[in-house]
């Protein structure tokens, strides 16, 4: 009996583990809409959950007529109470309405772990005007979505604000680190509309989520609502198109997502992270300052001028700096006074913004040219300038000190003894810049300096040609001069030239007395030249002899001898020798001196 | 062929010339813009006259004005310093440099120089290059005549000595001059802050410290760049580096 009641026991205990095992292997699929009714501005979320089951495909959604589907985001979970576990896949699509009418979102089906699941089709109607579902503002702070790769979020650093005060709008991508993209993502930030915006780059750094390293690319939008009231800020965008490529390569065969949902997986995909609202309250009426003018932060001013006292023909400058933390852009210059005897005129106005520790700071310079009209004492009131501190809650009001300016007649001593910023070259003194002049003379074509002109360059090495032949032709010349030999022989032939020269001009003219003996003496000249003789030592026999030793030719010997003796013979037998053997005998000594230097030349 | 090549020559002179003039009644164009008080049209034409590759003193004096005039005074101050390379010696330029940077946030003084460096320089920055290199050719020119007439008579007269040493000494200086010029007008690379405000940074990277804040108008020296960054080195001899876009090479 006992084994009986023992054995009923262990049967209804395996029974209820049974039963137990069995419900959380339960597989349940829903799909939800977060509004049935929209207006045709509005937009819509689809979720579709998977409870009980962690290999889940894609849901295959079924075409939605009058409707652009997003992508949104999938979210996993997983949690245990009293020892039974949940597990549970949401995944999150946007529908933006194209027209107005009812709809019908068909079953949507999902498989799971290879086998097939349904859920109920849902009606949703789009009407005209404006939408009257506020967006759910659950999500935020963990107000993000995803693609696995691609993990999106935006946060607001305060959903209440003053008209004019600082609000960081915060989005971060997360790129799971080694994700492959076809293209960069394309991020489409909110309009801002409502807003005053100011950005200064993206922030770029790793984190370590669910044991995977992210890079995040954060960029932090400082806004500055322009007006009270409840104030959207609309969802930013992300487009991400994975690698088809990466993906093929990183195949897992036993991986048992079908071939059509990893190619739907390369598709575009739409992030969009969840809209939010702002309420923007208006600045207190009470104590509000006359001269308030919509700053909104904390600030200091500093007030500067550049001298008390100058002649009336110099110009002063006022310098108005306003520094602090707010919108720094849409700071406005105090009122100035005016005064009669100055003229006072804004020289324009510098900014400078910088991201300081998560909030806008920086400073605006207002400048101011103070020109004196008269000269006299006069006074520079006490410039104020108000602003809201949203801290304290209350207005503040800064104040400048009082300045007297003490303006000389012109010409006297005072703005020589000053900081000089308008004592001008040539004692000219200005109070505005010089104004714009004619063209003096012609435009030229930008060119390089002279001396960087290549011609220019070049044309430097002709002086020094010039000199470099300057010395050698003067010390070719001194050393003729040093050398009596040298000499003789080099102007031999040019003597020899000019005495046949003469000859020949004898021989027109008809004086062949004369012209015989200019044959003979150009001959004994040549040879005596070259040989340094004295020309009037030669004789026939000499001559031969010389020719002999140097080496002439037995030729060049005969001809000579032929020449002399011919010569000779028309000056010693005149009127024997007529026009045309003088004519001969004129050729033939050319014909000799010319052979004559050849082989000197030949046997040096 | 050569009748053709006169008259290529004598089309090519017609079309500058021609281009020239155009140039020029754009320059009246510019002036009468900025007289009737549309600096913004003027500092268009004069801006495209210098697109075109014209240059002239006068150009760049407008240009300032115009810039100065159209709030760009970090631009004005470049424009003006270009025109002082072309016309040292003009006092309107070095006016209006003055009273531009006399309005500016930032007086940087020259930090202190050997005086007779200071004498030098500022003497070779009182000519313009070209008139340096004429002045150092014709005294060229002078030296080579008087040693060639040393070549054929051999003066040994000490007159004539002293005025060969003090040729080539003028030689050397006008040539140091001109080097000189051309080292701190066409060789060196010079930048102006063109943004109101401008953190000078010890590194080129946005994550460098802040050594100093700089604001428009304030030139310096260039001496690198490097990563969309200029190491720059101030006339106080401070050093640092300024994002490329807030600034402008000149």
């Amino acid at each position: 009996m006992n084994s009986l009641r023992i054995y009923i026991l262990f049967i209804v205990c395996l029974l209820t583990v049974v039963s137990l095992s069995a419900e959380v292997r339960a597989v349940e699929v829903e799909a939800q809409l977060s509004s049935d009714e929209i207006s045709i501005d509005g937009q819509v979320t689809l979720t579709v959950s998977v409870a009980g089951a962690e290999n889940v495909d894609e849901p295959r959604l079924p075409a939605i007529g009058g409707f652009n589907i997003y992508t949104a985001g999938k979210t996993f979970s997983s949690s245990t109470v009293n020892g039974v576990t949940t597990t549970s896949v949401k995944y999150k699509y946007v529908l933006v309405p194209q027209r107005t009418g009812n709809f019908l979102v068909g079953a949507i089906k999902v498989r799971v772990d290879g086998k097939e699941y349904s859920t109920e089709p849902m009606g949703i109607t789009v009407v005209k005007g404006t939408s009257s579902t506020v967006p759910s503002q659950e999500s935020r702070p963990d107000n993000s979505t995803e693609n696995g790769e691609y993990i999106i979020d935006a946060a607001i650093s305060k959903d209440t604000v003053y008209e004019g005060e600082l609000l960081v709008y915060e989005f971060k991508a997360f790129q799971k680190r080694g994700a492959g993209f076809l293209s960069d993502p394309v991020y489409v930030p909110p309009s801002f509309s409502g807003f005053w915006r100011e950005e200064f780059g993206w922030k770029r750094y790793s984190r370590r989520i669910r044991g995977d390293i992210y890079i995040v690319n954060q960029m932090d939008s400082y806004l500055f609502p322009v007006s009270p009231g409840e104030v959207e800020i609309e969802p930013t965008r992300v487009v991400v198109t994975p690698d088809v490529f990466s993906s093929i390569f990183n195949f897992d065969p036993f991986d048992s997502r079908s071939l059509r949902s990893r190619q739907r997986a390369m598709q575009p995909e739409t992030l969009l992270t969840e809209p939010m609202i702002i309420a923007v309250l208006p600045l207190p009426r009470e104590n509000r300052p006359r001269d308030f003018k919509g700053s909104v932060g904390s600030y200091k001013m500093d007030v500067d001028i550049s001298s008390t006292e100058v002649t009336v023909d110099e110009t002063i400058l006022l310098t108005i700096k306003i520094a602090g933390q707010g919108n720094i852009k849409t700071i406005s210059s105090p009122e100035l006074p005016e005064i009669e005897g100055l003229d006072i005129r804004s020289s324009g106005d510098t900014t400078a913004v910088r991201e300081a520790g998560g909030v806008v700071a920086g400073s605006k310079t207002f400048e101011y040219s103070i020109i004196p009209e008269q000269d006299g004492l006069y006074e520079i009131p006490a410039l104020k300038w108000s602003y809201f501190d949203p801290e304290t809650e209350n207005y503040h009001t800064l104040s400048s000190k009082k300045y007297s300016i003490n303006i000389k007649p012109a010409g006297g001593a005072a703005g020589d003894e000053l900081s000089g910023l308008m004592n001008i070259p040539g004692d000219i003194k200005v109070r505005d810049i010089l104004s714009v002049k004619s063209l003096d003379g012609n435009l030229e074509r930008r060119t390089r300096p002279l001396i960087m002109n290549p011609v220019f360059i070049g044309m430097q090495a002709l002086p020094l040609l010039l000199l470099a032949g300057v010395i050698i032709f003067r010390r070719r010349q001194e050393r003729l001069m040093g050398d009596i030999r040298l000499r003789r022989l080099k102007r031999a032939h040019g003597l020899a030239r000019k005495k046949l020269s003469s000859a020949s001009s004898l021989l027109k003219s008809g004086n062949l007395d004369n012209f015989y003996g200019e044959i003979s003496k150009a001959v004994y000249q040549y040879v005596g030249d070259k040989f340094n003789y004295s020309a009037s030592g030669l004789t026939e026999s000499k001559v031969v002899e010389i020719l002999h030793e140097e080496g002439y030719s037995e030729a060049a010997i005969e001809e000579f001898k032929n020449l002399i003796r011919t010569a000779d013979f028309g000056r010693f037998a005149p009127g024997q020798s007529g026009q045309e053997s003088a004519r001969q005998l004129l050729e033939q000594a050319e014909k000799w001196i010319v052979t004559a230097e050849n082989e000197g030349k030949r046997v040096r | 062929m050569k009748y053709r090549l006169v008259m290529i020559a004598i089309l090519l002179a017609l079309s500058a010339a021609n281009l020239s003039a155009d140039a020029a009644d754009d320059f009246a164009l510019g002036v009468e813009a900025y007289h009737a008080g549309d600096y913004e049209q003027a500092l268009q034409i004069f801006k495209a006259i210098e697109d075109s590759g014209y240059v002239s003193p006068e150009l760049y004096f407008n240009l300032g004005n115009s810039y100065y005039k159209t709030g760009q005074k970090g631009m004005a101050v470049a424009a003006y310093m270009q025109a002082e390379i072309l016309s040292p010696r003009g006092d309107d330029i070095k006016a209006n440099l003055q009273f531009v940077r006399s309005t500016l946030r930032d007086k940087v003084e020259d930090s202190l120089q050997n005086p007779i460096w200071q004498f030098v320089k500022e003497s070779s920055l009182y000519f313009r290059a070209n008139e340096l290199t004429w002045i150092a050719f014709i005294i060229y020119l002078v030296i080579i005549a008087l040693l060639i007439y040393q070549v054929f008579y051999k003066q040994k007269n000490i007159v004539y000595l002293l005025v060969i040493f003090f040729a080539a000494a003028l030689l050397i200086i006008s040539g140091s001059m001109l080097g000189i010029n051309l080292k701190l007008n066409y060789y060196t690379d010079r930048g102006v802050i063109t943004e109101p405000e401008v953190d000078v940074l010890a590194g080129p990277g946005p994550i460098s410290d802040v050594r100093f804040t700089a604001h428009e108008g304030l030139t310096f020296r260039i001496l690198e760049q490097e990563s969309g960054y200029y190491e720059g080195i101030f006339a106080n001899k401070l050093k640092g580096w300024v994002e490329i876009s807030k600034a402008y090479q000149f």
